[in-house]
């Protein structure tokens, strides 16, 4: 091991020494009271620094030795190739630890140097440093297991970057589920770990599995490596077909005509470019030769897919981060727990008492700028959640003078107010003129403006309705991707209006058969788990987003022949797909193999079947019959062969 | 006889539709130096990368120490030393380190035999391996190899690329080294005098099997060179003794193989036995490998379809 540790020493040091240098330069770019202090919302830059890092530790770990040419050198070391491969998990893991326990360290020794308000102490925010810097674990692992691939370059570089699309989308998701807007720092470490666990885990199956072009795969090869790979490649496939189900159902959607308002008439019309008159055209879309000059658009027929933007890479978020205000003379910052402190420029952070008896101020309180009059010379004021007064701050003093809401009105927020030209109207009597970019205190009654040292009650801003007419509401049901039904009425006592879109002209039907294809060539299996699920937007909704991995357009059993057609094409491509292994001459298990994973997954494993048996793997060229030599001494093998 | 340290069982491999073992077949005895010669392309690499795991046979079985290659532990390969044609060694070591990391990978490491080995060869521990000559780093392989006690040791081309005085150092270091070890080598090479200072059998590697596995001495007792100068009339002689007949400006080259005394008489009597002397190993390579080799020392082949699997 020490051996194995000291020929990889360059990377450790590379590694442990560049990945700490950058990492504390990405903290020290902010100042020590937000790094140290008080909560940050996320840390997105130490994030992905980490993630990225940590990416490139578990590829360069996998991969040193290979790039060096010395991947036989060291097969005929006597090692095992699970002693390679736990010393290069324990290299990533030194480097790791020095990550995590010395970048805090590092970060706070520079900030000795390079901040004024450096004070010993304030430990509480390295805990979260620590959860943002947690994915560098999971990406380091994907990045050794997909590295130790015994499989081409691309197919690595392939692999690797979807799993860990696919791994962090999974674990942002689950930790987001919880109601609460930040994340759920059990659930974010736990799910960042089982990734790391789950990578190591196949990395360490498929630890002696080699890869010879001219060879079949061995069926540990398959189990270790071509199993996950399949896995992930349905994942991809989905992702893919999606799209591309999505666009062509969004080009059914443009090709349908739109509801048009003319005057008090109704009318399905369409319009080539969005400069030309209107086409109307009849219940079966065909143009009727009518056009009109001028119109209205109902309603943009449709009910669209979107991929959904599954694939999210995010930065953890604290659940309630810290409020910070500046003014001339420094910052006011006020954690989430509601310690205060005061930096002035240039100077060490001081700790703020609320007042004499009080030290903190409750949980969630904010800090803003408030401006004391027409002149804009503005005063902190920090605001707790639900008081019934604002604070205000007083530099020369650091202390605060209690400011009451009016009429006992509670605090809910500060509003930034920008006003609208289109928006201005006097103001009642008793209301203060507002200037624009100005901070409101608003309350649970009224908003308030401070001026002097008293809050005034401000204008509600009046609802800006821009509507050139009354707004229609239409009816959508019986919705599907392909077809689905609207109705309403103009007016009032109005003929009501109803329509039933499907496709009805040649380019309508080429794309939903476009779209009816693309789904058939998703997995199966995915096919089938789809058509079992409800559909609970679909009814009413427009333009829904929906996860890519289950297809809306056979959810709740809508198309169960869409499924079949998808199993029957999958069945159809098993079939042939064995008529080709077994005249390679692939043994019975590898023919059971992929007509499983055909079967389960439909023209992604076919595609996968043709990368991993190729035709050369099984190739047996004609080979003359060897013979023993005639120089020959006695004892060669050739003659006890012979 | 002792078991076979290596053995060679009608082992096939081939790359693509290109076969480049069509079933090698041969044995080394410990205490052996077996040189495997063949021309560029012949297979010699292929067939020791097969023997180390590195590659599978397609058919066929290599053993090691009575062991399938294909399953070679980190015990049998103890006992196992190699030097490869590139002389690959860690760039971002330095020769110490290398020391180092060799006493750390194999247990039976010799560091102090190393040590003087490496003082002998005039390699410093500081000397970074990147910066050494193409013939030190194939020094420093070797006395790693052989310092790490091992029963076989493989070399792959280990003088390629060397010039002469390199070449011959390093074959003075590896016959030094090996003195009174006992130690089984399997090289290859293409340097046939290297080969015939130090080797005890050859092998020649000609179209994916061998055509010749012999000690040195019975190519030196069994094969007879000879220029003959027929009379007027006389044909060339033919039949399982004459390797080779190739017509030159007055009569004919022949290699014979274990010749018959009344085979020379003939000769003699048909015409005139000039020069008759065992050939160099260079030459009996030339008359296998060269113009006219394939089926020279082996039978005829037929051409079957597909190797045994």
């Amino acid at each position: 091991m020490k051996a194995l540790l000291g020929k990889d020493r360059q990377w450790i040091a590379m590694f442990g020494t560049g990945g700490i240098a950058a990492m504390v330069s990405v903290l020290c770019c902010y100042p020590f009271v937000r790094e140290f202090v008080v909560a940050r919302g996320e840390r997105e830059a130490l994030f992905h620094l980490a993630w990225s890092c940590g990416m490139g530790l578990g590829v360069t770990a996998a991969s040193f030795d290979e790039m060096l040419g010395m991947r036989e050198f060291l097969m005929q070391r006597a090692l095992a190739a699970g002693d390679l491969l736990r010393a290069r998990m324990v290299g990533c893991a030194l480097v790791l630890a020095s990550w995590f326990l010395l970048v805090p360290v590092v970060a706070y020794a520079a900030f000795f140097f390079i901040d004024p308000a450096w004070q010993f102490g304030h430990w509480q925010q390295i805990p979260t440093m620590w959860g943002t810097m947690v994915p560098a674990v999971s990406a380091c692992a994907l990045g050794l297991a997909a590295g130790s691939l015994p499989f081409a370059i691309p197919v690595r570089l392939l692999a690797l970057g979807a799993s860990f699309a696919l791994s962090f989308s999974v674990v942002f998701w689950l930790e987001r589920s919880a109601p609460a807007e930040a994340t759920a720092w059990p659930w974010f470490v736990a799910g960042h770990f089982a990734i790391a666990a789950l990578a190591l885990g196949l990395a360490w199956f498929g630890r002696g599995v080699r890869y010879d072009a001219d060879q079949p795969l061995a069926p540990q090869a398959r189990r270790t490596a071509v199993l996950p790979l399949l896995a992930l490649a349905m994942l991809v496939a989905s992702f893919v077909l999606a799209a591309l189900e999505s666009t062509a159902v969004d080009w059914l959607r443009n090709a349908w005509p739109r509801v048009v308002r003319d005057g008090e008439r109704v009318v399905l019309a369409t319009r080539p470019e969005w400069d030309e008159p209107w086409v109307v055209v009849d219940a079966e879309h065909r143009p009727t030769g009518e056009r009109l000059d001028k119109g209205n658009s109902i309603g943009r027929a449709g009910y669209g897919v979107f991929v959904d933007s599954f694939l999210r890479v995010e930065a953890p978020r604290t659940a309630m981060a810290s409020s910070q205000g500046s003014h001339g003379m420094g910052t006011v910052y006020v954690d989430a727990d509601g310690s205060a402190y005061w930096q002035p420029f240039r100077e060490p952070l001081r700790r703020l008492a609320k007042s004499d008896r009080e030290r903190d101020f409750a949980a969630g309180t904010v800090v803003g700028n408030l401006p004391r009059g027409p002149d804009r010379i503005g005063v902190l004021a920090l605001a707790e959640p639900d008081g019934n007064a604002v604070f205000l701050f007083d530099p020369a003093t650091a202390g605060f003078e209690r400011v009451p809401l009016p009429d006992g009105d509670r605090f809910t927020r500060l509003r930034y107010y920008h006003r609208d030209d289109r928006d201005a109207r006097a103001p009642a009597a008793g209301e203060v003129v507002l200037q624009s970019g100005e901070n409101l205190v608003c309350g649970e009654q009224a908003d308030y403006v401070l001026r002097g040292t008293t809050l005034h009650r401000v204008a509600r801003e009046v609802e800006r309705d821009t509507q050139s007419g009354p707004r229609i509401r239409t009816n959508t049901y019986d919705a599907d991707l392909l077809s689905f039904t609207i109705d309403f009425t103009v007016g009032e006592g109005g003929a009501p209006f109803q329509h039933r879109f499907v496709p009805r002209t040649f380019a309508e039907r080429t794309y939903a058969a476009l779209a009816l294809a693309l789904a058939a060539m998703r997995p199966p299996v995915l096919q089938a788990v789809s058509g079992c699920i409800d559909d609970p937007q679909h009814e009413g909704a427009h333009n829904t987003n929906r996860h890519w991995l289950l297809d809306p357009m056979v959810a709740e059993g809508r198309r169960w022949w869409l499924v079949a057609v998808g199993i029957a094409l999958a069945a159809a491509l098993a079939t042939a797909e064995r008529r080709r292994l077994r005249r390679l001459g692939a043994d019975p298990g590898t023919q059971r193999f992929w007509l499983g994973a055909i079967l389960l997954l439909g023209p992604v494993g076919v595609l996968g079947s043709r990368l991993c048996e190729r035709t050369r793997a099984y190739a047996r060229p004609a080979i003359a019959v060897p013979v023993p030599p005639r120089l020959a001494s006695v004892d060669s093998a050739a003659e006890s062969i012979a | 006889m002792n078991s076979p340290v290596v053995r060679f069982a009608g082992v096939q491999r081939w790359f693509g539709k290109r076969v480049v073992l069509g079933g090698l077949s041969f044995q080394l005895h410990p205490g052996q130096v077996y040189a495997l010669l063949g021309r560029n392309g012949s297979g010699k690499t292929t067939a020791l990368r097969i023997l180390l795991g590195f590659l599978a046979p397609h058919a066929g079985q290599a053993t090691v120490f009575g062991v399938d290659s294909r399953e070679l532990g980190p015990l049998q390969r103890a006992r196992i030393g190699w030097v490869g044609e590139e002389h690959r060694l860690y760039p971002t070591m330095t020769v110490g380190g290398a020391v180092a990391f060799e006493a750390g990978t194999r247990p039976g490491f010799r560091r102090d035999f190393a040590e003087r080995a490496l003082q002998r060869c005039g390699l410093g521990t500081d000397q970074w391996i990147v910066k050494l000559s193409r013939g030190q780093r194939a020094q420093l392989c070797l006395v790693l190899a052989v310092a790490g006690n091992p029963e076989l040791l493989v070399c792959d081309d280990p003088a390629l690329g060397l010039d002469v005085v390199m070449r011959r150092e390093l074959l003075d270091a590896l016959i030094d080294l090996l003195a009174d070890t006992g130690c089984a080598v399997l090289f290859s090479s293409h340097f046939l005098t290297d080969v015939e200072r130090i080797a005890d059998r050859v092998g020649i590697l000609h179209q994916g099997a061998l055509a010749v596995d012999a000690t040195l001495d019975d190519v030196k007792r069994r094969v007879l060179r000879c220029l003959w100068v027929p009379r007027a009339g006389e044909a060339p002689p033919a039949g399982p003794h004459v390797l080779r007949s190739g017509p030159r400006r007055h009569g004919h080259e022949l290699t014979l193989l274990d010749a018959p005394e009344a085979l020379l008489v003939d000769l003699r009597a048909r015409g005139e036995l000039l020069q008759a002397a065992p050939p160099t190993l260079e030459e009996l390579f030339l008359d296998v490998t060269g113009a006219g080799g394939p089926g020279l020392l082996r039978d005829e082949v037929t051409t079957a379809a597909g190797g045994a699997r």
